[in-house]
């Protein structure tokens, strides 16, 4: 429970707020992490590009087998969540709305859930169609 | 809280749903090009000759590029930094974590810079 500490909360205090804007502010910083982690590795891979084209081919070609882009259905999901919740969001902070937010969060995961499963629909049947 | 912090917390709260934004635009374009129009049945894997023609088709690609990852720089960290205030730190633990996201975006924007650069027939 040392993270509890650190945030200077109890196990109490996370019992006590089990509501739908805890979680979706938990689920918007795990996503945003996770965003940050994608991109450091998605320079690290187009970064090889100054090692030269070899090189560049090599890392590019690692990461273009059918079990990444089974991964990428996971990257799309967390980058859908992020921006739809983010909207959200944006939408209760700017127009005054914070009476409606629980309405808000809960339309954002539904879109991510809708937008997630239309772009695995469509990534999963291009899996076999790798040289 | 003095007026400069209000005002500057202000700025990077507004400047942090226009990236946002800007993001969700840039990902969608990318995403389209990348993923929904390429056939790797028919293209083969992305390589070298791919993005060096593609980039070099526009220079608009290179400066969209850009500013995609100074967006997604901005975006990412500035959100990291409102992880960090979660945990309200000391003082002195502030100034090493704003200083140690300040190089990490330093660095990650030139590296991008640099790579794009390769494309582009600045350094090969």
């Amino acid at each position: 429970m040392k993270i509890l500490k650190i945030f200077k909360a109890t196990p109490e205090d996370v019992k006590l707020n089990q509501y739908t804007g805890s979680w979706a502010w938990l689920l918007h910083r795990l996503t945003g992490l996770g965003l940050l982690f994608y991109l450091v590795l998605h320079m690290w891979v187009l970064g090889s590009a100054n090692s030269g084209p070899e090189a560049f081919d090599r890392r590019l070609a690692a990461v273009q087998t059918p079990l990444f882009h089974l991964l990428e259905i996971g990257l799309i999901g967390m980058i859908f969540y992020h921006m739809f919740n983010g909207l959200a969001i944006s939408i209760v902070d700017l127009f005054g709305l914070t009476r409606k937010h629980k309405s808000f969060i809960v339309a954002g995961a539904c879109l991510f859930a809708l937008f997630t499963l239309f772009a695995a629909a469509l990534i999963v049947p291009r899996l076999g169609s790798h040289n | 809280m003095n007026a400069a912090i209000s005002s500057r917390s202000a700025l990077f709260w507004f400047l942090q749903r226009i990236t946002g934004v800007l993001l969700a635009v840039f990902l969608f374009t990318h995403v389209k090009v990348l993923h929904l129009d390429f056939n790797f049945a028919e293209q083969g894997l992305i390589d070298f000759s791919f993005v060096i023609k593609r980039l070099q088709a526009s220079i608009g690609w290179g400066i969209f590029y850009f500013l995609f990852i100074l967006s997604a720089l901005f975006h990412g960290l500035n959100g990291f930094w409102g992880i960090v205030m979660d945990f309200r730190p000391e003082a002195k633990a502030r100034v090493i974590w704003l200083t140690v996201i300040w190089i990490f975006g330093i660095t990650v924007a030139a590296w991008s810079l640099s790579t794009l650069m390769v494309f582009y027939g600045g350094r090969q």
